[in-house]
């Protein structure tokens, strides 16, 4: 097998030939079996996969499974009586009546720079038999993180009884907050109660 | 289909109804043809399978009341046994239990009844294993059920007074299957199988609702492919013109005429290919769409299962004979109103026989058939379903009702005395009012009409009493379905609102102009007739639009208000269009004035108004002196509010001058100079211009020369105000042609706005 390798056996194939043919070295097959070991164990670690949104200067992300779905926007019946600065009033989704929320409006998120390009979605979360639509101004995508990339709120929005966040995390977009749908769900709720 | 919603409770709840309703119906037949063995072999198999859906769920008392009806209609079935009138009566009564049984909510308040009761039940089904008795029925007392849900088992007949020596002849019942009237009558009664009805959840029916409704507007986005489609054949067309003409030659030429005419085929078989796709998409959606909405419809039928057996059991008891005739038992109904309607039509039945139907010797001693005929007619007629309840009885005594009107205190006896049928028959639906001279058990307690009355109204319907000594009809007009509604749809605030035609009186368009005002109230006169107008935007608390403000011609929906009317002022009106009621989402609550939403056929949500509420907040409103009703303000005055032009240069000066006129009421522009104030006479019609001495470009002297010069602006009144208070000044000013020269001191002591309110009047 090392006979290639031993010094004593004249060899008479060109330098390059004799490189690329040299087996592995034991010590380099164990440290590459380590890395694709380890790179698999990573894949294995709790993963979600989430629904990233901005709305207004702030950017969130909300675990996929509450999405029920993405659209254009549509247009937003006012609800005599009913319509105020969190809930603008009625859509019709898919066929479905649906209640409308001004995201803005209900969390008091700051308005974005009027340079920044909107992409507006209307987005329905919640369950396909109970769900609540708002308008998101651009909505990128949907992204799988690691769910250990979870940092915590930092104590000021952790302190606030309306925050509908339970973590924040790094993005492409930057610092995002990780929505709780039922907080957010709760939120909505309370704005038409 | 998905059962895993319903509970093995649930599944024999409804098997046992199912199968019941065939016992009693059944049973019935069987009574007037005792002969025909083929008529117990379905009763036969009702009876097992109830028996089988108990031994499921182990409800030992009624495997075994089952297990003795199924052998007695065994016997029967062999012709062993007579199916005596008193047998009939036991069967029916077991009937009636196994039906109990299945009303109760839980299973554990069914098992705890079946206990309670097990006694009389275990009698009965030992009985039924018994020889008939001749004539006499067995006594058997079972206490209904605890829950209000389950119909009290009716006493044997037996047990109230023998009504006469012979055993009355039990009713016949014939079933008209299709009235000739009734528009929807199809060609063939459908066939059982295709009538089977099946479970399913009604969260998934009004999914399917929704989603053929967008599958329908989905294929009517087509339509806008279409037309871009036939824009780009339209410019091929022009650029193959355009590449003629130029009259190139050469392989380049040929080459573009190739692609050119390629172009043309492809744009054709694409053009045809979305057209075809069009009209297939739209056909199938609208038909998928269609059966969705109809699949809330059920055969009129389906309410009218107990009915035979609530004729045969009451015309028992007093001893009448009735024949019942059933019409139109295929007229589709909405399930909703079929649910309602169960009750107020077992009222009226027995209402009928009990105050209408007359003995059989009263009958031939007045020249009738000893039989009475007692027809249930549902129809449609003239976009209503109607449902009457006739019968060939004495008719109502008016003199007898005049009298009970009378002692009830209801009315003055003169006024009763004048007053026509419809008037007096109205006093029946009064809650309390009963006729008959005694209380009986089945219908002169005097509940009832009221309740069918106040039923048809709640559907937004109505009921109608005609009689003679020929016989009685009490007729129901009732919508043909609660899921769709004919309603004009309006704008109100720049949204698109509607409002069932059923409850509006009329719609007009009129002129702005049009719109009065008595004692500061708007009003409006319609086809000679002053009617109150209340502001729609009002009632709703929603902010008009400017664009509505501003429209020459708006919309007023009458609606009655008891004998009057009022008249909603609306931005205006689109149309009459069938929408499709969709329910406030439970979420919401109860939306004041809201009644349901709806989806148009461009996709888009509008709201349905409830008018009669709407009516309601407007009186109470305008009780209060809460509403705006002196509309002088917001509606006559948008045309006539004075429109006043500030032209002066210092920005100070200009702002002072703005604000006052606003604060003023006046509608007013500005212009930063002489020049600035003459392009904007000339573009806007003002009714006062205000205008300062020294300005840059063009000063006031000038413009108001200028303007004293065009014949457009010769009488415009202008007003100087400057800092030159010298006499000369003034009188340059004045011979300039200005109606009035002001100092910038009369800011303070009221005399600027004094001065233009005596040149051109108030602001409004």
């Amino acid at each position: 097998m090392s006979t290639s390798d031993s010094p004593t056996a004249p060899d008479d194939r060109p330098a390059m030939s004799r490189l690329l043919d040299r087996p592995n070295r034991p010590a380099t097959i164990a440290e590459s079996t380590k890395a694709s070991a380890e790179s698999r164990v990573l894949r294995r670690e709790p993963q979600f996969n989430l629904l990233v949104f901005r709305c207004g200067a702030e950017w969130f992300a909300i675990p996929a499974e509450y999405v029920v779905h993405v659209s254009k926007v549509t247009n937003v019946h006012t609800l005599p009586h009913r319509t105020n600065n969190s809930f603008r009033g009625l859509t019709a989704l898919s066929g479905a009546v649906i209640p409308v929320f001004d995201f803005i409006g209900l969390l008091g998120v700051p308005p974005a720079a009027e340079n920044i390009l909107r992409k507006p979605r209307m987005l329905t979360v919640g369950t396909a038999q109970e769900s609540w639509a708002f308008e998101a101004d651009d909505v990128p995508g949907v992204y799988a993180m690691p769910r250990n990339a979870v940092k915590p709120l930092p104590l000021t929005v952790e302190q606030s009884p309306r925050r509908i966040s339970s973590g924040l995390l790094s993005t492409v977009q930057g610092s995002t907050s990780l929505v709780d749908p039922e907080r957010l769900i709760n939120e909505f709720r309370n704005a038409i109660g | 289909m998905d059962l895993g919603g319903f509970s093995m409770f649930d599944l024999f709840q409804t098997e046992v109804q199912q199968h019941c309703a065939c016992l009693a119906d059944g049973l019935i037949a069987l009574e007037q043809n005792a002969s025909d063995p083929k008529m117990v072999e379905p009763l036969m198999r009702a009876a097992h399978s109830v028996k089988g859906a108990a031994r499921i769920i182990n409800l030992d008392g009624a495997i075994g009341l089952a297990h003795s009806m199924e052998e007695c209609l065994v016997r029967i079935q062999k012709g062993t046994e007579i199916p005596t009138a008193s047998r009939i009566d036991e069967l029916l009564r077991g009937s009636d239990i196994l039906r109990s049984l299945a009303d109760h909510k839980s299973e554990d308040e069914a098992r705890a009844w079946l206990e309670q009761e097990a006694g009389p039940i275990s009698a009965l089904a030992e009985g039924l294993n018994l020889p008939p008795k001749a004539g006499v029925s067995a006594v058997v007392v079972v206490a209904p059920a605890a829950t209000p849900a389950p119909a009290a088992i009716p006493a044997a007949p037996a047990a109230t007074p023998a009504p006469t020596a012979t055993t009355p002849v039990a009713p016949a019942v014939v079933k008209v299957a299709n009235p000739p009237a009734a528009a929807s009558s199809t060609a063939s009664p459908p066939s059982a199988a295709s009538d089977a009805a099946v479970l399913v959840s009604s969260s998934s029916l009004e999914r399917l609702l929704q989603l053929s409704g967008e599958a329908l507007v989905e294929a009517r986005r087509l339509e806008s492919i279409r037309r871009t489609l036939t824009r780009a054949k339209t410019a091929q067309r022009q650029l193959s013109a355009a590449l003629d003409s130029l009259q190139v030659t050469g392989r380049h030429a040929g080459d573009a005429m190739t692609a050119v005419a390629t172009s043309r085929d492809a744009l054709d078989e694409a053009l045809h290919q979305v057209e075809d796709h069009l009209r297939r998409g739209e056909e199938l959606a609208s038909a998928l769409h269609n059966e969705a909405v109809s699949s809330r419809m059920r055969p009129f039928g389906d309410a009218c299962g107990g009915l035979a057996r609530s004729v045969r059991d009451v015309a028992r008891t007093l001893g009448k004979e009735v024949r019942l005739i059933i019409a139109g038992e295929q007229v589709p109904v909405d399930r909703e109103i079929l649910r309602q309607l169960e009750a107020p039509l077992g009222h009226l039945v027995r209402n009928a026989i009990d105050h209408g139907i007359e003995s059989p010797d009263e009958r031939v001693a007045a020249g009738k058939t000893r039989q009475a005929s007692l027809r249930v007619e549902a129809r449609h007629h003239a976009g209503s379903l109607i449902v009457e309840v006739r019968e060939d009885g004495r008719g109502i005594d008016r003199t007898n009702l005049r009298a009970r009107i009378v002692s009830k205190k209801l009315s003055e006896a003169s006024i009763v005395e004048t007053l026509g049928d419809a008037e007096l028959f109205d006093f029946l639906f009064l809650p309390g009012f009963s006729t008959a001279a005694a209380v009986t058990d089945i219908s002169g307690r005097g509940v009832g009409l009221d309740v069918v009355q106040s039923m048809a109204h709640s559907v937004g319907g109505s009921i109608e009493v005609r009689s003679s000594p020929a016989g009685t009809s009490f007729a129901m007009r009732l919508p043909v379905t609660l899921s769709v509604v004919r309603a004009a749809v309006i704008s109100i605030a720049g949204e698109t609102y509607a409002l069932a035609l059923a409850r509006l009186e009329r719609i007009d368009r009129i002129a702005r102009s049009e719109l009065k005002t008595v004692e500061g109230r708007l009003t409006t006169v319609i086809r000679g007739e002053i009617v109150g107008l209340v502001h729609a935007t009002e009632i709703l608390q929603l902010k008009a639009s400017t664009q509505s403000e501003s429209a020459d011609e708006l919309a007023i929906v009458s609606v009655l208000a008891g004998s009057r009317t009022v008249g909603f002022v609306v931005d205006s009106f689109l149309g009459e269009e069938d929408l499709v009621v969709r329910r406030m989402d439970a979420r919401l609550g109860d939306v004041a004035h809201v009644d349901a939403a709806s989806i148009r056929e461009n996709g888009d949500l509008l709201l349905i108004l409830d008018a009669d509420d709407l009516v309601q907040s407007a009186l109470q409103l305008l009780e209060q002196g809460k509403l705006r009703g002196d509309e002088g303000r917001s509606a006559i005055s948008k045309r006539k509010q004075r429109r006043v032009l500030v032209v002066e240069d210092s920005i100070t000066v200009r702002e002072v001058e703005r604000q006052m006129l606003l604060r003023a009421g006046y509608a007013v522009d500005t212009a930063v100079d002489g020049m600035d104030g003459w392009n904007a006479v000339q573009k806007v019609k003002y009714d006062l211009v205000v205008s300062d001495v020294d300005m840059p470009r063009m000063n006031g002297i000038e413009f108001v020369r200028k303007m004293r010069a065009d014949r457009r602006y010769e009488t415009l009144p202008v007003v100087i105000v400057s800092y030159k208070d010298r006499e000369e000044d003034r009188i340059a000013g004045l011979e300039a042609g200005a109606s009035a020269y002001l100092t910038k001191g009369s800011f303070q002591d009221q005399s600027f706005l004094q001065t233009i309110a005596d040149l051109i009047g108030a602001a409004v």
